[in-house]
């Protein structure tokens, strides 16, 4: 059957523009849809899936442009960010603007591929020479990372049974207070000095905290009972209604009833450093894999998401990124909010800054002057017997209180609704 | 919720263009806001289609940034969001095609002077550009949310996209849990589920 025919026409004449044109109505449609071939104006099903095809791509930019709109007043990037980046994107431009070769080889259609290679190698070249020093983090160049075993969550997801585990590759980065980055807000703590250059080895950790529905499998398979449900012993919470709004223990409180409504896709709180290690001992044996608490220099690699800024996302503090103290913007929660509402940072990593403070792997030490530079745990001349470090910041603190470099201490077996915990684990570099 | 967005992105072109003429000019916030702008499309198409990695994301976004100086001037007067939509999608997608080899095949442009042809935005729906075509986009929102809210549908929906993007049913098979038969069986029966569909919505 003829084109014409297809179309309706008669006579013998050809229509050229016809002609290429596959017969099969449906691979028509399907060709159109995939934007393989002009659109002939009339023909039906080449029109239908061209115009679902646009409707498609304009559906995801307004997707897109939602998300965007959802986050105006966001600016994730800093002056400083922005300024480096126009200024190596000037140099690519003069540096493609001189090679002849590359004008030639775009010429001829094969710009994409070469520029792809030259952009890489150039990228290499401009962030060693361009960084700022001491503070700026230095990825290492690891084979065998393969991210696509790695799925990100998004927002609308619930957790599911385990945490998902994100890939970070290690490389070496200043861990603690450096100044003129982390001094904002009101100015670091003086356990946050000094600063230390650390090396990190790739490692995996958990997106979000541990949730309330993960805890609550662990509970269910173990029998398990929390520090605050041993005898009753409770959870620490704000008084709001005392005077002075002190910390006091509330004997009806634990990781089922932190003293605020919740769901299962909620961090769980109300667990002490004791409580964690249980969740990792039982989430190891489970799955058949050796997860752990991340090291106090991990978990700072991981929230700091590549950035020497105070926070993640530059050197303010916004609701719009982080649940903390008060609220405002995307930060409608007066206590904790569930995981993954707040913008990832560069390692797709959620919830560091704010929300819940969490439980890592290292005991207290008052500074970091004999801190191991290798990232592992630093579990020896522990400044406190039985006192571990928890990092991040929790629902109720101030602005300089979610900082990056934020660090304070709590006993072993301390809990409080402002206390949860991520999960870490090492990698392993695939056989070949 | 996709039509709301389509109106407010084209209210939203002054202040898309003002972030370009900081980042041009270096003035103001020197262009943090359009790099913000472009960081947060790249997470879209990180999340949605790609998994892409840090480093990835680092380089498409210097990439990005390469293609704004060099077009920036043309719509220095006026740019549209959808436009630096265009040129990120476009670098996520030849940035992933160079990862497999794979030279671009089918793309639309990001030459600002071609979009406004090329580049598949859906008319204006604030306009009168014509009763049928809003009625005709008015029924694929209505059979799009209807697929979305399926079991599977947020899934599919990916897919449809991706294929509509140029991908090949193998480039969509390396990005989804989904063999290659698979995506291409689910292409297959999208035409058969759309008239369906359109007799139940529309």
């Amino acid at each position: 059957m003829s084109n014409k025919e297809d179309s309706g026409q008669t006579g013998t004449e050809k229509d050229p523009e016809q002609i290429l044109i596959p017969k099969d109505a449906d691979e028509q449609w399907r060709k159109a849809y995939h934007g393989e071939i002009a659109i002939v104006e009339g023909n039906e099903a080449q029109v239908d899936a061209d115009n679902m095809r646009k409707y498609l791509i304009a559906r995801d930019e307004a997707n897109a442009l939602s998300q965007v709109s959802e986050t105006d007043d966001l600016t994730t990037i800093s002056e400083e960010e922005a300024r480096e980046i126009y200024i190596q994107a000037r140099k690519e431009i003069n540096l493609r603007g001189k090679n002849t070769w590359f004008e030639f080889l775009k010429t001829y259609g094969t710009a994409a591929l070469i520029g792809g290679l030259s952009v890489a190698v150039l990228f290499l070249v401009y962030r060693d020479t361009s960084n700022p020093p001491d503070s700026q983090f230095k990825p290492a160049i690891e084979e065998g990372l393969n991210y696509s075993d790695y799925k990100i969550m998004n927002s609308d997801e619930m957790p599911r049974l385990f945490p998902n585990m994100l890939l970070v590759s290690g490389g070496s980065i200043t861990i603690g207070c450096v100044k003129g980055w982390d001094d904002v807000a009101g100015g670091c703590r003086t356990n946050e000095f000094p600063p230390r250059t650390v090396n990190i080895k790739t490692f995996e950790i958990s997106q979000h905290e541990v949730t309330v529905g993960q805890f609550a499998k662990f509970v269910e398979s173990t029998g398990y009972a929390t520090d605050a449900e041993k005898k009753g012993k409770g959870c620490v919470h704000k008084d709001v209604s005392a005077a002075g709004q002190p910390f006091v223990m509330n004997t009806e409180l634990n990781w089922r009833n932190p003293g605020y409504e919740q769901n299962e896709g909620y961090p769980v709180s109300c667990v002490s450093w004791r409580d964690a290690k249980s969740y990792v001992d039982w989430l190891s044996s489970e799955t058949k894999t050796d997860y752990r608490l991340p090291t106090e220099a991990e978990w700072e690699y991981a929230a700091r998401g590549k950035n020497s800024t105070a926070y993640h996302w530059g050197s303010e503090a916004s609701h719009s990124q982080a649940n903390y103290g008060g609220v405002g913007a995307k930060d409608e929660w007066e206590f904790a909010s569930p995981v993954g509402r707040f913008p990832a940072n560069d390692f797709s990593i959620q919830d560091t800054s704010g929300n819940l403070w969490e439980w890592v792997e290292d005991c207290w030490h008052e500074t970091f002057s004999k801190a191991p530079t290798d990232g592992s745990a630093w579990v020896t001349d522990c400044h406190n017997s039985g006192a571990r470090v928890r990092r991040g910041g929790g629902w109720d603190a101030p602005v300089n209180g979610i900082r990056s470099a934020t660090r304070s201490s709590g006993g072993e077996h301390d809990r409080s609704n402002l206390y949860g915990f991520r999960v870490a684990r090492d990698w392993q570099k695939p056989k070949k | 919720m996709a039509k709301k967005s389509l109106t407010n992105a084209g209210n939203s072109n002054r202040g898309c263009t003002q972030m370009l003429c900081d980042l041009l000019d270096q003035k103001h916030d020197n262009g943090a806001a359009m790099m913000s702008l472009v960081d947060r499309y790249i997470l879209h198409f990180a999340r949605l289609y790609c998994n892409l990695n840090f480093h990835e994301r680092q380089d498409i976004r210097q990439e990005v940034a390469v293609k704004l100086l060099c077009n920036g001037e043309k719509v220095r007067e006026n740019c549209p969001r959808s436009w630096v939509y265009v040129v990120v999608r476009n670098e996520c997608i030849d940035h992933i095609r160079r990862q497999s080899k794979q030279l671009s095949v089918f793309k639309d442009s990001d030459d600002p002077e071609a979009e406004a042809s090329t580049h598949g935005s859906m008319p204006p729906l604030t306009e009168s550009s014509g009763a049928v075509m809003i009625q005709e986009v008015e029924c694929l929102h209505k059979v799009f949310d209807r697929i979305e809210q399926q079991e599977t549908g947020k899934a599919d929906i990916v897919i449809y996209t991706q294929y509509a993007f140029g991908w090949s049913y193998r480039e969509i098979s390396e990005h989804s849990n989904r063999s290659v038969d698979a995506i291409g069986q689910r292409i297959s029966v999208l035409k058969n589920r759309l008239k369906s569909l359109m007799n139940d919505c529309c």
